[in-house]
Order: structure tokens, then C-alpha cells, then sequence
């Protein structure tokens, strides 16, 4: 097999950059407060209230976090259901942000539920709650991360087994390397019927709300664009995260995202379709120029979906790194608007209650448990080859 | 080759667009919404507005059954061997400051229910300079959002009476219950670091749940503004009273008939509910029924996530065997690629190393 490249490299380098530090020093900020949380109780950091019981940890940290960690999920349909294996060489990069998106959207519900202890409810089988949207986003979600850990995996032990110190860890890596090689399959079909199951069902949970969800958001179709969005956020990621490695590691540009970007418009418009069909249905047209700045969010979630539709299909920006870079962009501005319109700008409770804006404390932990996403990819790229390895006009090297 | 792999790429559009025909189902048949019907057993509280006057000795009464003195109550109630296990999770921690007594300021001002105060009296003052009360504590509705989202089973309606409970020891405090319920009843103890949910039991946890004990707030009502009973029975009192005093009731109207797919809770007001608390924008169904039927077309029978999974599993497996790449054994990783100096700018690190390489050399060879 001379001459052969691996598929993949570790990206050489030192860990211990500033952007390391900088986010260190916020991650350790975080801690602290939520250590302090932990011990007085979440009144004294964050501004829910019982009007508005759910606040940026679940509506930013799971919700939208949850779905910039689709990429791994996109790409696994693409490439293990699809057959486009040319895209084969991006997953990983994909499988990583998706392991740290989940764990840290799980991490995040542990520090936003009150009684974390009594989680252990969720397995008890009389306790199960099959009515409840949350009990199944719940279990999905702790198995997925399960799986995106399994996925993973073999690219931990492909480096491990080279530790020649350690003769039998070495033997064991490789044992389980072809194991995992083995039940591929497996894993990716539970890797993709998961996020299929509560990726819609983060949108079910606000449908028992009612009327306390403005009527712009409040559809029985909640649920399909919830997936929807998952498709388009996953999308976005896919290149955003090859696309900022590249610029900011200077690596070369990674051709392959020029495919992907042509899902662009199938993504944006089924979601543009349905949410037209999900207001006619809600009878909520007459809201749409009449609920102040509400009004404003839905007419951008509309501009920031529609725009990469036409910019992909219609202009040769579409085709240049700069239009693919700001039609994902966009995308990820429109997903996070939708998302957090149903989990918090649309969340209208009646009059006399408080509104929410989030704490200091909240600010700095919902930023930090994002941040961990960034920590953790930028290390593990240099520990274990993630990176797909191109050659200088940006095509993966094949033998 | 080129045929089959047309073949994979169908059997993944099949898979995909079975998953979306599912959702659509699903959003079809929740319009199909059935009714639950109340348990003739059930019991419940009929507020009468036009006799309230406003003295709040029912919210002092829960004050102090349910909040004070909770935990000497609770073990009257509780069989000795339960009493333990249950008072620990139910315990009221040492009392925060602005919960303890303030003789300067004896009454204690309440807006709106709190982990304290699981019912209250507000005021409504109407243009004519009217006065009306209105008390507001769980409804205890027959198809109740709380009970419905719970993940863990914490809250359960009762099937014989009706009553609404919560359960301290499987809540993980979540809060989808406080998110859901159309009348903001569900309240948490934001300042503490064990912190419960708090709402209206019917006194169950305290006094027990029997016709003769009644509930802190009914037994104390000095003019049967508020009475407890049978809801059967309760409805029949309501009917009469509207029949007996025409004119008197807004719209002849009995709130909880039907509001919220019905509560166990009634009232009668001479003003529209709406100036008391109650939301203008709350149905004659309860959107418990409606989210629940969207979630079991897709998942109760648990076809569409199998269907699916099997699907991808056959696909992903044709897919892998087809496209079979090399295993790692046996491959030096590479550094990675440093692009041309003409073409691309160095890393920063390959340039250091590079740097430090020439510097050694240079050492070297003096
Ligand atoms: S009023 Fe709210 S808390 Fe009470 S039963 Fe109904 S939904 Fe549950
Ligand atoms: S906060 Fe507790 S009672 Fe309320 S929904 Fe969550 S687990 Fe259930
Ligand atoms: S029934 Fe009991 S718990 Fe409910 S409001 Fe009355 S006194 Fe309070």
C-alpha cells in the first residue's frame, strides 16, 4: 500500500493558543457560576420567572444548539444513505461538532433542571411519560450523544493504536477499531432515526403551550419545520465549520462544500413551503404585519431563508466562496430566529407578567457551554485526525 | 454500477420522504381531538364571585396549612412507615427572610400565587366603581397540560376524584409543567438550591382526601363564597343559581364547564372573566389532547422510527459494502499538507518550526 494517503490527518500544531485561553478563562468563569447556582439556587443568577419558566439555556443552548450539531447528521444521511461517498472525508469534522453540540445541549438541560438527581425517573418504567414530548426529547437526546461518542470513536482509537508504549492498549484499539468498523451500519441508522425523532419533537413540546405561544409561531406543523431547520442549520455548519478551519488554520479551501451548498435551496424552500402552509393553517396572515417587532422576526426568518435559495440558484455568487459563506450565514441567522421565536419571542404570556431578557449570569454560561463546542473541536483536531486530508487545490487525496 | 447506485440513492429518498409523510399524518389527525370524560367521582370547588368580600382568610388558611405548618400536616396524614421517606422530599426549608413574619408589616402583600401562596384573592374594580374578587388556584382540569407534558409522571390526575397531584421525590424540575399550563398555576421555588414546584393539591397532601375534611380555603369561607363538593353536584348548585337569579351572572355562564376542556373548578362572576385573570385566548379544548394526538400518530405504535430505522440499516449497509475503504493498519499519518509559499501563506507554526530548524542548522555549522 505505498503511496497511499489515510483519509484524514491530525492537525499538527500547538494547543495552547490564545483562543485556547480565552475561552478557558470564560469556561472557568462559567463554572464558577454555575457552581454557585448549584449551591443557592437558580433564582440568584438567572431572570426566569414563572411567567417564563424556560430561558436561554433551553431555548439557545438546546434548541439551537442541538440543531448547529446536525451537520454530523446530514452528513451521515448524505453520504452512509445517499451513496456520496465523495463526501465521505467531511464526517468526521461533522461527527465532532455533533458529539460536542449534543453533550453540551445535555449538559445544559442538567444545569437548567432544579432536580437533576431524579433523572433517573426517566428509566424507571412506571414513571416513563410517553404523552410528554420532553420525555422523549429527553431519551433521544442522551442516546444520540451516545452514538455520536460510538461514531467518533474510531478516530480516537486509529491514533491510540499507534501509542507504541503501551503494546496491549495498542492491540485493544485496534480490536475495537474494526469492531465499530464492523456495526457501522448500525450506528448510523440509530444515528439518523434519532435526530429524525427528537429533532422534530423540540418543536412538539411547545405545541401543549397553546395559547401562550403567539398564533406566528403556535402550528400544528411546529414539528416538521423543527426538522426542517435541523437540515438547513446542518447545512449551514457542515460549511461554516470546513469553511473557518480552512481560513483560519490556512488550510486549503475544501472544495467538496460547493456540492453541499447545492442542498442549499432544496433545504430553504421546503422550509419557506411549509411555514407558508403552517400560517395559512394557524390563520395567522392578518398578524403578520400588525404584532410590532414580532412581525419584524418572522419577515427575516422569510429574507434570511429565501435569500441563499435565490443566491444558490439564481446568481454566480452562489458558485464563489463568499456567496456559499454568506448564504450559510444567513441560514444560520434564519434557523436561530425561527427556534427562538417558538421557544422565546413568540412565547407571549399574558399581560402583567414579566418579560425575560437574560442575566448576566445566563449571558456568560449559554455563551461558555457554546464555547465548549469550539474548545473541544479545536483540540481534538490537533489529538486525533479529524481533518479531512486535501491536497492543495482542495480535493480529498485519494491513493 | 451506475444503475444500483441510482438504486441506493432512491432507497434513501424513500426512506427521507417516509419520515416527512409520517409528520404530515401525524398533523392531520391531531385535528381529530377527542374529548375525556369527567369522572362522576370527581370532586372540586365552586367559587361564587358575587359572594366573595374580599376578607382572604382562605389565603391565610392554605398559608398556613400548606406552607407554615406543612410538615406537621403532612404527617398526620401520612401511615407512620411513609412519614419519613415523604417529609424529607416535601420539607419547607428554614424560612427565607421575606417569608418570615414581619410585625411591622403583618399582612403580607401577595400579587399573584407563589411557592407560598397557592391561592390568592385579587381585586377587580369595574368602571361603575364595583367591586369583584376573584380566587385563583389550580383548576384541577379534566385534560390538564401539567399532567400531560410531565416527563416523569411527578404530576398525576387521579382517575376516582379528579384531583391534580404532585409529586416532589420523581420531579426533576424541569418546568414544562409552569410552560404549559394555560393558567399559570404551576409555581417554583426559584431561590432554593432543592427547589419543589407548588400548586393547589385540593389539600390532599395535608388533610387527607375525604368529603368530611374539606380543604383549608373552603372550610374557612366565612359566606360559602367558595364551597367544596362533588362536581356533579357543584354544576347542579351553579345551574340553579344562575336559573334563580336572572341577569345576575355574566353570560350565564358557568367558567370550568367547558373552558380548558372543562376543570374541576368552577366559578360564577357577574363581570367577564376576562378583567379576572382568566385569558380571553383559552379554548374549549385542552391543547393537552391536541399535542398528544400529534405525538402518538407518530410514536405510540412505534412503526415510523423502526420503519425508518430498518430502512436506513438495509441502505447504510448496501451503501458500506459498495463503497468499502481501506482500514488505517499499516499507514504512517503525514504531517499535514503545508501549502506552497507561492501559492498560500504558512501556518504560523510551520513557519516557527521552520524558523527554529534554520536557526539550528545555523548553530550547527559554526
Ligand atoms: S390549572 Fe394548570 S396546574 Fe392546574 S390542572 Fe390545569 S394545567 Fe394543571
Ligand atoms: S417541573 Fe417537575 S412536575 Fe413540572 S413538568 Fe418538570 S418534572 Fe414534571
Ligand atoms: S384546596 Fe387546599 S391547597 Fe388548594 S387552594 Fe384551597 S387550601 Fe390551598
Amino acid at each position: 500500500m505505498a503511496g497511499h494517503h489515510h483519509e484524514y490527518v491530525i492537525r499538527r500544531g500547538n494547543i495552547f493558543t490564545p483562543t485556547f485561553y480565552v475561552t478557558t478563562a470564560l469556561i472557568i468563569l462559567a463554572v464558577i457560576i454555575v457552581l454557585y447556582r448549584y449551591w443557592m439556587g437558580m433564582g440568584y443568577i438567572t431572570n426566569m420567572s414563572d411567567g417564563y419558566p424556560w430561558g436561554t439555556w433551553k431555548s439557545v443552548n438546546v434548541s439551537i444548539g442541538a440543531a448547529f450539531a446536525c451537520g454530523g447528521y446530514v452528513l451521515a444521511i448524505l453520504v452512509y444513505i445517499f451513496n456520496k461517498y465523495k463526501y465521505h472525508h467531511m464526517v468526521r469534522s461533522g461527527v465532532l461538532v455533533s458529539m460536542f453540540g449534543y453533550s453540551l445541549a445535555g449538559l445544559a438541560v442538567l444545569i437548567d433542571v432544579g432536580r437533576p438527581w431524579n433523572a433517573i425517573y426517566f428509566f424507571v418504567p412506571s414513571n416513563m411519560q410517553l404523552n410528554s414530548a420532553l420525555f422523549e426529547v429527553a431519551l433521544c437526546v442522551m442516546a444520540y450523544t451516545g452514538v455520536t461518542i460510538l461514531e467518533f470513536l474510531p478516530a480516537v482509537f486509529e491514533r491510540t493504536s499507534l501509542i507504541e508504549k503501551y503494546p496491549r492498549f495498542s492491540a485493544f484499539s485496534k480490536k475495537w477499531y474494526h469492531v465499530i468498523e464492523k456495526i457501522t451500519f448500525l450506528i448510523i441508522a440509530i444515528g439518523i432515526t434519532l435526530p429524525s425523532m427528537h429533532q422534530s419533537s423540540l418543536g412538539t413540546m411547545l405545541i401543549a403551550t397553546g395559547h401562550k405561544l403567539h398564533p406566528l409561531w403556535q402550528s400544528n406543523f411546529i414539528p416538521l419545520l423543527f426538522l426542517i431547520t435541523a437540515f438547513v442549520m446542518g447545512i449551514a455548519s457542515i460549511i461554516l465549520v470546513s469553511m473557518l478551519t480552512s481560513k483560519l488554520l490556512h488550510r486549503p479551501f475544501e472544495k467538496s462544500i460547493y456540492g453541499i451548498a447545492k442542498l442549499i435551496p432544496y433545504a430553504t424552500i421546503a422550509w419557506i413551503v411549509v411555514r407558508i402552509i403552517s400560517l395559512t393553517t394557524a390563520g395567522a396572515w392578518g398578524y403578520l404585519f400588525t404584532s410590532g417587532i414580532l412581525s419584524f422576526f418572522v419577515i427575516l426568518e422569510f429574507l434570511t431563508m429565501g435569500i441563499p435559495a435565490y443566491i444558490v440558484l439564481r446568481t454566480k455568487l452562489g458558485r464563489s466562496k463568499r456567496g456559499v459563506f454568506i448564504c450559510s450565514s444567513l441560514m444560520v441567522v434564519g434557523v436561530c430566529l425561527y427556534r427562538l421565536g417558538v421557544y422565546l419571542l413568540g412565547f407571549n404570556v399574558e399581560a402583567g407578567w414579566n418579560s425575560y431578557f437574560p442575566s448576566f449570569g445566563e449571558t456568560i454560561t449559554t455563551t461558555a457551554l457554546l464555547l465548549v463546542i469550539l474548545w473541544g473541536y479545536i483540540i481534538l483536531i490537533k489529538l486525533v485526525p479529524v481533518l479531512p486530508n486535501l491536497d492543495a487545490k482542495g480535493d480529498p487525496r485519494k491513493d | 454500477m451506475k444503475t444500483s447506485r441510482r438504486e441506493f440513492i432512491k432507497v434513501g429518498t424513500a426512506a427521507v420522504l417516509g419520515a416527512g409523510a409520517v409528520t404530515t399524518v401525524g398533523v392531520k389527525d391531531a385535528e381529530a381531538a377527542a374529548k375525556r370524560e369527567f369522572s362522576p367521582e370527581a370532586v372540586g370547588m365552586f367559587y361564587d364571585s358575587t359572594k366573595c368580600i374580599g376578607c382572604q382568610a382562605c389565603v391565610i388558611s392554605c398559608y398556613e396549612i400548606n406552607f407554615v405548618n406543612r410538615q406537621s400536616y403532612i404527617n398526620n396524614v401520612l401511615a407512620p412507615e411513609d412519614q419519613n421517606f415523604i417529609v424529607r422530599e416535601d420539607l419547607i426549608p428554614k424560612l427565607a427572610p421575606e417569608d418570615q413574619f414581619n410585625p411591622d408589616r403583618p399582612w403580607l402583600n401577595v400579587e399573584t400565587n407563589d411557592y407560598r401562596f397557592r391561592n390568592i384573592i385579587q381585586k377587580y374594580v369595574d368602571p361603575e366603581d364595583n367591586v369583584h374578587f376573584i380566587k385563583h388556584q389550580c383548576m384541577h382540569c379534566n385534560h390538564p397540560e401539567c399532567v400531560s407534558v410531565c416527563p416523569v409522571t411527578a404530576l398525576t390526575k387521579d382517575p376516582v376524584d379528579g384531583v391534580v397531584e404532585y409529586n416532589a421525590s420523581y420531579c426533576i424540575g424541569c418546568r414544562y409543567c409552569q410552560l404549559a399550563c394555560p393558567f399559570l398555576i404551576p409555581k417554583y421555588e426559584w431561590k432554593r438550591a432543592v427547589p419543589k414546584i407548588v400548586k393547589c393539591d385540593m389539600c390532599k397532601s395535608t388533610l387527607g382526601a375525604n368529603d368530611i375534611a374539606g380543604t383549608g380555603c373552603t372550610n374557612v369561607c366565612p359566606t360559602g363564597a367558595v364551597i367544596y363538593g362533588k362536581r356533579t353536584d357543584l354544576m347542579k348548585d351553579a345551574k340553579n343559581r344562575i336559573a334563580n337569579n336572572p341577569g345576575k351572572y355574566f353570560a350565564d355562564k358557568v367558567y370550568g364547564e367547558y373552558d380548558n376542556g372543562g376543570t374541576d373548578v368552577i366559578y360564577l362572576s357577574a363581570v367577564d372573566f376576562k378583567y379576572l385573570g382568566f385569558d380571553e385566548r383559552i379554548q374549549d379544548f385542552s391543547y393537552a389532547e391536541v399535542s398528544e394526538n400529534l405525538h402518538h400518530t407518530i410514536y405510540t405504535l412505534g412503526l415510523a422510527p423502526i420503519g425508518l430505522f430498518l430502512t436506513l440499516a438495509v441502505a447504510g449497509y448496501i451503501n458500506g459494502k459498495r463503497n468499502a475503504h481501506d482500514t488505517f493498519e499499516g499507514v504512517e499519518f503525514e504531517d499535514e499538507y503545508v501549502p506552497d509559499t507561492k501559492t498560500a501563506t504558512k501556518s504560523k507554526e510551520v513557519k516557527n518550526k521552520e524558523v527554529k530548524a534554520k536557526a539550528e542548522k545555523d548553530k550547527g555549522g559554526e
